[in-house]
């Protein structure tokens, strides 16, 4: 390691006990735990009813934000939710971004890309909407996004080729030496990655974690139906509009009282969304754990 | 890679977002996807106990029968589920194969081996139960297949030549020199792995995909139960037969709108099953564009 920061994260001290991690499990995929849980979204539904009443679709605050919304406040909220493991160090993300993808044509044929979107910590439903959507639009766009001119590049190469550079993007991620540019565009660095299956009318699956890149964190969403819900205690069943999900997490970066607790932190913003409108009034001392290099305006 | 296509499968272009999948994401277990469908069986059910009637328990055509034949048509119609990732390029199966689980003995002593079995795009399902039945007999005589005689033969080799021998087979596999007859051998080169584990009274679980071989599905099925069902809509309750499938899916060949379709296409056959008792109405294109090898199916 030639720098002590990454252009992406700042080095972070760690226990020894949670530093031998990246040493048992050097990959992300052999430390993958898979969670699964169900949301109430009853009250979402109620209030992007009336938010959305006489708008346009263009217009209109879906779900998937909320749900966004709800992440990027548990992220701030739990910051080790945005720390990574890269060349077996621990690293502070200095950003806040969320990937999902985004097909050109809702078809078998329609080309699919990633997309990453940067949200600011006090980021209301109606910042983090407008974000995504400029990010969407320019995706669908015709003329590609600057990631796919570069992949169109590399694959190009002989197999050979490919396998050399892929190699040297691994050795200089690894050794810390990777530019700032290439990782700015890739979205497979980023804090969380989204797959919004229930857009497409099926069920959440269990995703694996990507060892390329650096998100520790995969959350797919599944449809939006009735179902039961249960008491915890008494059994009693009660029915609710119900979202399932699953979430795929590195098993190095926190423990499970901590990833318990921000899934707990994710699903009190879900249900009782209406706090999602304001913006969060953040201490600075809150802003400044995270350590953020890059918040967009 | 000296030649063009595999002895299994021909080489398919690919746009370079999906090439480069083969490359941040290399192998198949760490590409995989882990998706749970509840299917209600009740019609699937009444029909069998209708068509059985009167037959031996041999002759007879199971549930699983009938997943596998609807699995065949879901291939047929969704070629893409059919094609898979060998030495960072993308090939269509030239074969339409299922690796089943067969256990010699029904004990915890019993031998388990997989047996690969070829099916016609154009099969019934009476076509494909007899196939399956064939092949489960000769996977479970003591005879044993030609694939493991092979293994029998490596595994008696000292460990540091069967290591060697191992390495070299994935060097010939991922430069594509691999000899067709070892592959045609090998259940773990197939469209896909079907474990039923319903008959062993369990109920499913996610198995992992192989990086040996090629096969990018892998199905793990349920027990059939009877559970509570929710409409999605009323939430209303009743009570139905189901079976739990378990799909592993490889990420890299086929992205979730076109798995999501095919998953429809697999549920109405299962829904619909007196269409597998027919036989399919395929057009000349339908079947040109699986690419399959000829003579791979008498």
């Amino acid at each position: 390691m030639i720098f002590r920061d990454r252009p992406d994260g700042k080095l972070m001290k760690v226990p020894n006990f949670k530093k031998i991690n990246p040493y048992m499990f050097p990959t992300r995929d052999e430390s993958i735990l898979y969670c699964q849980d169900r949301l109430d979204i009853g009250n979402a539904i109620g209030m992007l009813l009336e938010m959305n009443r006489g708008k346009t679709p263009e217009e209109r605050v879906t779900l998937f934000h909320v749900l966004l919304t709800a992440l990027l406040r548990s992220v701030v909220e739990r910051p080790m939710l945005n720390t990574f493991v890269a060349g077996q160090r621990y690293y502070r993300r200095n950003e806040l971004s969320f990937s999902f993808v985004a097909k050109k044509e809702l078809s078998d044929d329609g080309e699919e890309t990633i997309l990453k979107v940067r949200f600011n910590p006090n980021d209301t439903l109606f910042d983090v909407t407008r974000r995504t959507r400029e990010a969407v639009s320019k995706a669908k766009s015709a003329t590609g996004n600057s990631t796919e001119k570069e992949i169109d590049i590399v694959m190009a190469l002989p197999r050979f080729g490919i396998k050399a550079f892929m190699w040297l993007y691994r050795f200089l991620d690894y050794n810390n030496m990777l530019p700032g540019f290439m990782i700015d565009t890739d979205p497979l660095y980023c804090t969380t990655f989204i797959t919004n299956l229930g857009s497409i009318g099926l069920e959440p699956i269990d995703h694996h974690l990507y060892n390329w890149g650096t998100c520790g964190t995969f959350l797919a969403i599944g449809k939006v139906k009735r179902g039961p819900l249960y008491d915890g205690r008494s059994g009693q069943p009660r029915t609710a509009h119900v979202m399932d999900i699953r979430v795929s997490l590195d098993d190095r970066i926190a423990d499970g009282y901590y990833y318990g607790n921000s899934l707990a932190t994710f699903k009190r913003y879900v249900e009782d969304p209406t706090s999602l409108l304001k913006p969060p009034g953040y201490t600075k001392e809150q802003i400044d754990a995270l350590g953020l290099k890059y918040m967009p305006d | 890679m000296i030649f063009r296509d595999r002895p299994d499968g021909t080489l398919i272009k690919v746009p370079s977002f999906k090439k480069v999948l083969t490359y941040t994401c290399p192998t198949r277990d760490e590409s995989s996807l882990y998706f749970k469908e509840t299917l209600e069986i009740e019609e699937a059910i009444s029909l069998l106990l209708e068509k059985n009637r009167g037959k031996s328990p041999e002759d007879r055509i199971t549930i699983f029968h009938l997943i596998v034949a609807a699995y065949v048509r879901t291939v047929v119609e969704r070629p893409m589920v059919n094609t898979f990732v060998s030495g960072h390029r993308f090939y269509q199966r030239n074969e339409i194969s299922f690796s089943l689980v067969a256990k010699k003995q029904m004990s915890d002593e019993g031998i388990e081996g997989l047996v690969k079995v070829k099916f016609s795009p154009m099969d019934t399902i009476e076509q494909v139960a007899a196939r399956m039945k064939k092949a489960v007999l000769v996977g479970k005589s003591d005879a044993g297949s030609s694939s493991e005689r092979e293994v029998d033969f490596l595994m008696s080799l000292p460990q540091p030549i069967t290591s060697l021998v191992m390495w070299l087979y994935k060097v010939l596999d991922t430069n594509n020199l691999m000899p067709g007859f070892m592959i045609d051998n090998d259940p773990s080169y197939s469209t896909a792995l079907i474990t039923n584990l319903g008959s062993i009274g369990v109920d499913g679980v996610f198995h992992h995909l192989f990086n040996w071989g090629n096969s990018s599905v892998i199905m793990a099925i349920g027990r059939v139960k009877k559970v509570p069902l929710y409409d999605t809509r009323t939430a209303d309750e009743r009570k139905a037969r189901v079976l739990d499938i378990y799909f592993t899916l490889d990420d890299r060949i086929a992205d979730g709108t076109y798995y999501s379709n095919s998953l429809k296409a697999f549920k109405r056959y299962m829904e619909h099953p007196e269409l597998l008792f027919e036989p399919p109405k395929y057009t000349k294109e339908q079947i040109d564009a699986l690419k399959l090898r000829k003579g791979t199916v008498k």
